[in-house]
């Protein structure tokens, strides 16, 4: 059967809220959501909250959304955060930083706001499609352009089929703040379907299987018997 | 059986949720949901569309649209993309989609049931 995953949802401020969250997730036909923050001192509260959503059968990932200023600081918060957080995202806003969240593994998905979308162009493309990292939309990016949405979608769209031709995954996700900016996942699909030229199998796509990919592979990582990409510890002996 | 010079339809079963649970008006409602479309995809998308307003039950937050088997895409679009009502955060799903009428009716008697 297939699983839903919201990746971006904004992590919860009180129990209450949370509750609320996870009662609409699971109705709209949700399985898996990401909890995001965006300074990594908010997910302090992850632990508690995250119980109130496993107890409505909703799995839950932590989620960290760099803005980096260049490739230094990004790096430097990859390096303390990676193994904190199940999903790490990045906000481009600079082509350095841009260039070298698309060539590092530890990055799974790539944003793009209205002032940066330009920035995705054919060698940026080439370096994701190496290091395996997910090109990412969301539908609250989407409602807060306002006038200006015709000419971003304009743009990604472009970008989109450049992703595409690579191969590179795509994800779609809501970046809901609270319950009102939650869509269902069909909805979500749809949009990505309408807005951004996807056929009506990549839509879906987007909001099921390239988001599951992205967690369960990072699941796999942060286990312990993980060492390296296609290399994991079966069994642990002693020695002599 | 679909008369001839008349394409298939499809109808829409959504959901309305508003901030403060507010209730707001039908035309509101279909107003918002056109403003939508019509901001997305133009007036010439509109027309193909051939969307109509069936049904809409302010006190549960269901309602009921009509449109053309190939816009229905794009009107569950129109519909996600509606984030407010009355200056209040609000959130349309569609809650399912059918080729006959009384489907839907039979769901929403379910649903509301």
């Amino acid at each position: 059967m297939r699983k839903f995953v919201d990746l971006q949802v904004r992590l919860p401020r009180s129990l209450e809220e949370a509750e609320l969250l996870a009662y609409h997730l699971k109705k709209l036909g949700f399985k898996v959501v990401a909890l995001t923050v965006f300074r990594p001192q908010e997910v302090e509260a992850f632990q508690n909250l995250k119980k109130v959503f496993v107890r409505q059968g909703i799995d839950v990932l932590s989620r960290l959304n760099l803005k980096p200023r260049g490739s230094v600081e990004l790096l430097e918060a990859l390096r303390t955060y990676r193994k904190s957080f199940e999903i790490i995202s990045v906000v481009c806003l600079g082509k350095q930083a841009a260039r070298q969240a698309a060539k590092d593994h530890r990055v799974d998905t790539l944003m793009f706001p209205f002032r940066a979308v330009r920035l995705l162009d054919e060698a940026q493309a080439e370096l994701a499609r190496f290091s395996g990292v997910a090109l990412e939309f969301s539908l609250s990016m989407f409602l807060g352009l306002g006038e200006v949405l015709s000419a971003y979608l304009a743009e990604a769209r472009r970008n989109v089929k450049k992703a595409l031709r690579r191969g590179i995954p795509l994800v779609f996700s809501s970046g809901a703040s609270d319950v009102y900016e939650l869509r269902a996942p069909r909805d979500l699909a749809a949009t990505a379907e309408t807005l951004l030229g996807l056929s009506e199998s990549s839509g879906i796509f987007t909001v099921s299987q390239a988001p599951m990919a992205i967690v369960e592979r990072n699941r796999g990582k942060l286990n312990r018997s993980f060492v390296e990409p296609g290399v994991r510890l079966l069994e642990e002996g002693s020695h002599g | 059986m679909v008369k001839v010079g008349r394409g298939k339809r499809r109808y829409l079963l959504f959901h309305l949720t508003v901030e403060d649970d507010f209730q707001p008006k039908a035309e509101e409602v279909w107003k918002a949901v056109y403003e939508a479309y019509r901001r997305l995809f133009g007036l010439a998308g509109l027309s193909q569309a051939e969307l109509a307003w069936i049904d809409y039950r302010g006190n549960s937050g269901f309602g009921i649209l009509r449109c053309s088997h190939r816009a229905v895409a794009r009107l569950r679009t129109a519909l996600a993309i509606t984030g407010r009502l009355n200056g209040r955060k609000a959130r349309i799903c569609t809650v399912r989609v059918s080729g006959t009428i009384k489907t839907l009716k039979e769901a929403l008697r379910g649903m509301e049931g």
